[in-house]
Parts: C-alpha cells; sequence; structure tokens
C-alpha cells in the first residue's frame, strides 16, 4: 500500500532516533507489564525483543500498512498504539501456540501441574519479602492499600495514603522496577524447575 | 485445596491484577523514562536510537537531524495554555520541597575533613594536606591496592596499580603507574579500593561516597599552561591590565572603578589578577572574578535538561532553554543601567511548559535582582524574591542558586576566603571546544555526550555518577564562604571551592540556616572559541546535586546545542517577551 507522499514529508522530518528510542521503550514497558500480569517470561512469540517490535511498527507506518494520519494526532502515541496491538497479539500467538504444538493423536501425560494460584502467592510474598529486606516500607504501604481493595488508580492509593498523586507514581514507578528486577532475578530458577508450580 | 487456601490465592491473583493495572497507567513518559527502561531491560538507548534512525535511513526515509538549542530567531516555540493547576506546579513544589531538604537534614559532618564544608577557618584542612593529618580517613581498615576483597570491579582493578599506602604520597599521583593500555600514564581510577589517595583531594561528603563505592572517577593530568589558554590571550591580556584598577567596597562587595570611584561599566578580564589571600576583601574579590569569567561570551544560550534520582534511578526530567547576556563586556546597558539580563523556560513536562522567568540586575551594589515569572495558563507575570534562587528546582535535589554556578548577584553575599588547596575538579576537555560561525555575532557550540551510571549499561555507582564524557583532575582552588545577606534565603552558608587560575566552582556545601550541611553540588563546564580566538567563552556543561538528607540527586545541563551570541537583541529580555513566550 502505498503511502501519501504528504504524510511521506512529514515522516521525513520526524527525529526517528529519539521516536526510536521511546518505542522500543513503550514495547519493552509493555512486555515487561504483561511478563508481572501473567507470570510468563517467555511472553512474545518468536523470540522477539522491543527492538524488533518497534522496527515493525515503523515499518509498518513507512509502507503504508498503518496509517498514520496527523490530524488525528501525534505519531508517538499512534506508533505506541499499534506497539501495544503487536505486543498484545504476540502473547495471545504465543499462548495459542503453546496449545496448537500439542498433538491430540498422542496420549500425553497430562499438562505439568501448573498451580498458577500458588505461584500468584509465592510471587507476592517474595516481592513483600524484598521490600521488607530493603526496608522500602513506603512501597509495602502500597501493596498494602491494594491489598486492602483500595481502587488501583493513583488518585485512590494518595487518597488513601494521604499523600500527592506524584509521590505515588514515584512509588509505583520504584515498586514495579523492583518487582520487574525481581522477575527477571528469579527467571533461570523458574525454568530450571520446569513450572511455576 | 481447601476452600479458604483457594480464596487466599484468588486473593492474591486479584493483588496482582491491580498492580499491573497501576503499572499500566505509568508509561515512560519522557525521554529519560524511555532510557531509563532500556536500561532496565539492558539495552543501551543510544545504539537502539542509532540502529532505528539507520533503519528508516535505508527505508528511504532520511532522519532529521538532532535536535539543535532552541532559538528565539530560528525555532520559535509555540505554547498551548495549560490547566492552572499543572503551570503552576513547577511554582508550588518550589515552596514545598526546599522546606522537606530542610527538615530532614543528615547528620552534621564530622568536624575534620567537612572542616572545609563547615568553613571555620581555623579547622579548614588545606585539601593538599599531608595525609597523615586525616584521621578519618587513615583509621578505616581499607582495601589497599589490587585484589582488595571488595575492590568492585576487576577490570578496573587492573587499571589500577595504584601503590595504596598513601603514607608517602606527596602528591599521591606521582605514584600511580597506570597499569592499563586505555589510561595514560599519570591516569587511574579513585575508587573503593584506593580511597584513600583522594583524602587529600575531594571533600569528606564526596570522598564517603567514593570509599563506599557509590562514586568512583577516572582522573586524569593536565598540562596547566595548556588548560589556561582555554581563556583567550586577550582576556589574560585584559586581566593584567586590570593590576590596581579595581576595589571593593568592603561593606557591600561592591565593585570599584579606582580611577572613577564608581561602579564600573566595563569589566574584561579578571579584575583581580592576583589575590592576597591575607586581604579581608579577597573573598569578595574571588567572586569578582568568576563574574567576569562568567561573562566571556557576552550572550549564550543553552537547551539543557534536569534529572531528578533517587537510589533507584531517575524520577523525572525537565527540560528548558536559557538566555544569558552580560553586559559588562561591553558596556552597561542604558538607561537602565542594567549589567545582566536573562530569560529561562521550561518545555518539558507538558504540564509546566511555557513556565518562563526573566531577571534584570541593576549595575549597582544595593538593588536586588528584578525576576518575574510568567505562568501561561493564568497570563500573570508575578514579581519574585531574588530568595527563591534558594528553593529546589520542581522538587528536585537542584537550586536556581546552582544555575551557572552561582545565580545570585555577587553583592548579595558576604564572601570570606577560608582556605586554599587543591581538589579533583570535573572537566569535559582540557581545551576548547571549536565554534561554528552561523551568522556576523552567532558561533555554535556541539557539546560533548555527558552519561550518567543511570543510562550507561553495565555501569556501577550512584545513578546519578557521571561516568562518560568527563574526567577528574586535579586543580588549585580557593575555598571560599559566602553568605547571603537577605534573611529570606534559605541556606545559612556556602562554602565553594573555586580555582585558582580559571575562578570556576568546582564544588559547593550548602548549610541551612541553623548551621547544619545539608547539600552539596559539583559543576563542570566548557570552554570554547573561534579559530583566531575573538570569541570566546565558559559554559555549564553539568551540575551534579545532592541532597545529604534524603538520597535524591539530580543532574542538570548537559546542554544538547550551545550558542554563543555578543549580540543579544535587548528586546529578548523584556516583560513584553516574557509574556509573548507562550502565544
Amino acid at each position: 500500500m502505498a503511502i501519501d507522499s504528504k504524510i511521506r514529508r512529514r515522516l521525513q522530518r520526524v527525529d526517528w532516533r529519539a521516536i526510536g528510542v521511546r518505542l522500543t521503550a513503550h514495547a519493552a514497558w509493555r512486555a515487561a507489564n504483561l511478563h508481572w500480569r501473567r507470570g510468563d517470561p517467555l511472553l512474545l512469540a518468536a523470540g522477539k525483543t522491543a527492538e524488533d517490535i518497534a522496527m515493525e511498527v515503523i515499518e509498518k507506518v513507512l509502507a503504508g500498512e498503518r496509517r498514520w494520519e496527523p490530524e488525528r494526532g501525534e505519531l508517538l502515541p499512534y506508533l505506541c498504539g499499534v506497539a501495544d496491538s503487536l505486543v498484545s497479539h504476540l502473547a495471545d500467538s504465543h499462548d495459542n501456540r503453546t496449545y496448537a504444538e500439542l498433538d491430540p493423536e498422542v496420549d500425553y501425560p497430562g499438562p505439568p501441574q501448573v498451580d498458577a494460584g500458588a505461584s500468584d502467592t509465592r510471587r507476592i510474598n517474595d516481592l513483600r519479602r524484598l521490600l521488607r529486606s530493603e526496608r522500602q516500607t513506603d512501597l509495602l504501604e502500597v501493596i498494602d492499600a491494594v491489598t486492602l481493595h483500595c481502587d488501583p488508580t493513583p488518585k485512590a492509593l494518595a487518597d488513601a495514603l494521604r499523600t500527592s498523586t506524584a509521590d505515588i507514581n514515584n512509588r509505583l514507578k520504584r515498586l514495579r522496577r523492583r518487582a520487574m528486577r525481581m522477575l527477571n532475578d528469579a527467571a533461570p530458577a523458574d525454568e530450571a524447575g520446569g513450572t511455576h508450580g | 485445596m481447601a476452600d479458604s487456601q483457594r480464596g487466599h490465592v484468588s486473593e492474591d491473583r486479584r493483588v496482582i491484577e491491580a498492580l499491573a493495572d497501576l503499572f499500566d497507567q505509568i508509561p515512560p513518559e519522557n525521554a529519560l523514562g524511555a532510557e531509563q527502561e532500556l536500561t532496565d531491560t539492558g539495552l543501551d538507548p543510544a545504539r537502539v536510537g542509532e540502529r532505528i534512525a539507520r533503519a528508516v535511513h535505508d527505508d528511504g526515509v532520511d532522519p532529521a537531524p538532532r535536535a539543535t538549542p532552541t532559538s528565539p530567531r530560528t525555532v520559535p516555540r509555540s505554547f498551548s495554555r495549560r490547566p492552572w493547576l499543572a503551570a503552576a506546579a513547577l511554582a508550588a513544589v518550589l515552596l514545598f520541597a526546599v522546606r522537606t531538604a530542610i527538615d530532614q537534614r543528615s547528620e552534621e559532618p564530622p568536624p575534620r575533613r567537612m572542616a572545609a564544608a563547615t568553613g571555620q577557618r581555623p579547622e579548614i584542612p588545606p585539601v593538599s594536606a599531608d595525609p597523615q593529618q586525616l584521621p578519618d580517613a587513615r583509621e578505616a581498615d581499607a582495601p589497599r591496592g589490587l585484589g582488595a576483597a571488595d575492590a568492585p570491579d576487576a577490570a578496573r582493578d587492573e587499571a589500577n596499580s595504584v601503590v595504596a599506602d598513601v603514607d608517602d604520597m606527596n602528591p599521591p599521583f606521582t605514584r600511580v603507574t597506570g597499569g592499563a593500555t586505555d589510561l595514560p600514564e599519570g591516569s587511574f581510577v579513585l575508587d573503593a579500593a584506593n580511597w584513600k589517595i583522594g583524602a587529600a583531594l575531594l571533600p569528606e561528603p564526596v570522598l564517603r561516597r567514593v570509599r563506599s563505592g557509590d562514586y568512583w572517577y577516572r582522573v586524569d593530568q593536565i598540562d596547566g599552561d595548556e588548560f589556561r589558554e582555554n581563556y583567550p590571550k586577550s582576556f589574560w591580556s585584559d586581566a593584567r591590565a586590570n593590576e590596581g584598577r579595581f576595589a571593593v567596597d568592603d561593606s557591600t562587595c561592591g565593585l570599584i572603578d579606582l580611577e572613577t570611584e564608581a561602579v564600573p561599566v566595563h569589566l574584561s578580564g579578571f579584575p583581580f589578577p592576583t589575590i592576597d589571600a591575607e586581604d579581608p576583601t579577597a573573598g569578595c574579590r574571588i567572586a569578582w572574578n568568576m563574574r567576569a569569567a562568567d561573562a566571556l561570551g557576552r550572550g549564550q544560550e543553552s537547551t539543557l535538561s534536569i534529572d531528578g534520582f533517587d537510589r533507584e534511578g531517575a524520577t523525572k526530567r525537565l527540560q528548558l532553554w536559557s538566555r544569558d547576556l552580560h553586559f559588562l563586556p561591553d558596556r552597561v546597558d542604558e538607561p537602565e543601567n542594567l549589567r545582566y539580563v536573562a530569560t529561562r523556560n521550561v518545555i518539558e513536562p507538558t504540564d509546566v511548559d511555557g513556565v518562563a522567568g526573566l531577571v534584570q540586575r541593576i549595575n549597582d551594589a544595593t538593588s536586588p535582582d528584578k525576576i518575574w515569572t510568567y505562568v501561561p495558563s493564568t497570563r500573570r507575570v508575578r514579581r519574585t524574591n531574588p530568595a527563591a534562587r534558594s528553593e529546589p528546582i520542581a522538587d528536585l535535589a537542584i537550586f536556581i542558586e546552582d544555575l551557572g554556578g552561582f545565580a545570585s548577584k555577587i553583592e548579595s553575599f558576604e564572601w570570606q576566603l577560608i582556605g586554599e588547596g587543591e581538589t579533583l575538579a570535573p572537566i569535559v576537555a582540557n581545551k576548547p571546544l571549536s565554534m561554528a560561525q552561523v551568522s556576523d555575532t552567532r558561533f555554535e557550540i556541539a557539546p560533548p555526550a555527558i552519561r550518567a551510571a543511570y543510562e550507561t549499561p553495565d555501569s556501577h555507582g550512584a545513578p546519578w555518577l557521571v561516568v562518560q564524557g568527563a574526567t577528574m583532575v586535579p586543580r588549585p582552588v580557593w575555598i571560599v564562604e559566602g553568605r547571603p545577606r537577605d534573611p529570606e534565603h534559605k541556606f545559612g552558608k556556602v562554602v565553594f571551592y573555586i580555582d585558582r587560575e580559571m575562578y570556576r566552582i568546582y564544588w559547593k556545601f550548602v548549610h541551612d540556616r541553623s548551621g547544619r550541611y545539608f547539600y552539596n553540588a559539583m559543576f563542570s563546564y566548557y570552554w570554547s572559541q573561534n579559530t583566531d580566538g575573538s570569541q570566546a567563552a565558559v559554559i555549564p556543561a553539568f551540575i551534579v546535586g545532592v541532597d545529604e538528607a534524603t538520597n535524591r540527586a539530580a543532574i542538570a545541563g548537559r546542554p544538547a546545542g550551545s550558542f554563543v551570541d555578543s549580540a543579544f537583541q535587548r528586546e529578548l529580555f523584556t516583560l513584553r517577551t516574557l509574556t509573548a513566550l507562550s502565544d
């Protein structure tokens, strides 16, 4: 699909170096969040990295396969939206592929006894333990508030913890970074163990 | 599984999902956040950017050139109006944060090495003092040389064939042999393994962080004569010609032209090429030399960033452009009798985009600076007390007072020379950077990249530690104490380490009104000259501010580009321009 010449001129003026960094970071961020949500380190199928996703998004836009319309919004948010869609698709296709690879004719002994619930418990407990050992009490407060059914919005947390939304956002950034590091550190052990159960 | 246990498990799933929902609401919101995310993922942001730009270029779409500093002539900005609360956020956080910083002060600094920072003359150890006289640096059972158990990095250990016994090191650098092939003779890495070497060269709060592993520095030697050539010959000859031409007023620290017995309307070169350390006005004279160096380029503009950090890494980024014009190198601006004007304008984040400030400094000894702040959403200009420079910028561990090294009027502080010695100074380049002439009066400078640990994969140390683009060199310094005259100013006293020859501030140690030390800042600069030396400037390269109480820090500066303009239009520094910035 040919790209409109006016759009192409607009794209020529883009600082792709800067946009590339922002877009790749967005893809990495989205993938990491899905990792936390699902507990699955093999989130992206076919070994794709965040850089691959960013490149794919840009290629689609440059080729006109995805049409950016400047009058409807700026380029970066549009690209991030395409990246979100790609990451979700890759995550889902990974799940689907896992099932598709099973041969219905074969009498499998059954799926590994993955107790997802126990894995969740362990993850939360590990995170709490880690934060306690580091005396990151302000981050523990966030988890406590969420556990006590506080709405999962920075505003609600700020009200519950009697602090500013900016402070909550800062805490969430730190908490997320800590949680991701914990997941990444734990990944080899999980893989060695074969299951999360 | 029992029902109660199952319920507990599903509860954990709910918490995980809720946290995931929260994480989904905090995407990397700016370039800094993006770089941090990539670094956390193990990717080098610079390499990622290059790779994508190259790929797009290969695809037939030429990437745009790198961003250049905002220029009033070339890049007019259009500012949209923002909600009132968001636009006023910058001012609000300023007021809040300084109280936080002062309320949560750290413990009193230890008496010996911090004496330089506390500024009591009898306790000031010369920074090049015999290490035998530095008990707190020597008493510790520190690792010695190669193979120390807690040496942070084997590769750097290898580079450090340093004889760690400091007893007979005078000066310490002569004993450094430099075992690595990538370090020149005499260069080495100062870190936790050989921190004692720094005992004679670093102020105590900084040395403490070297010892703990927070900081490590590459230390190089420079040729002092070559370093002095950063200022053009004309500047040095003007300085020599100034010998005996100026004095300072004892009570106000005002500069006096001895020929006219009035405040000078022209100044080029250091007004006091020779400093007598016994002169009670020496501190004031040193401050004036410092200001003369600031004014070297007359007008300059940079687009710079301010990055905030805590122990976990980067927290937020501000971007702004800053434009300064000094009149003294030519002639004081009449009829308003101004010696200096400046404008600053916040670009990012978007909620404070367009918040701007204007400074006008009257060329006398007693008038306070006139400062106005403009908030686009309210379309109001407000006059601000100059003491507000002692407020942190946007709740970050850095102060308006830090911009340029010392932002206030010289006469607004009382100055006292309290010591001299040698310190490690952060240097971007030991020779002036070249300038590219782009008009009759304008010269562009492409500053080298400065990178900190948080954005450098496989680096280590505190996130705010500058690890690329600068090196430490030993420099002779005056140690000067400054006390603000305005009781509204939040600083009680500030101890400056100022180059004895180049008159640049390298370190600053700030105490609050109760006398407690709570903050330090490190300053680096780059000098630049055109090919014939007829145009020259010294521009702040970066400032690293560290709040010792909260263990937060900020890096300011690292301009994407700068230019020097000897003929900025005067109209760029008026209230009318200030309000027009957001139109």
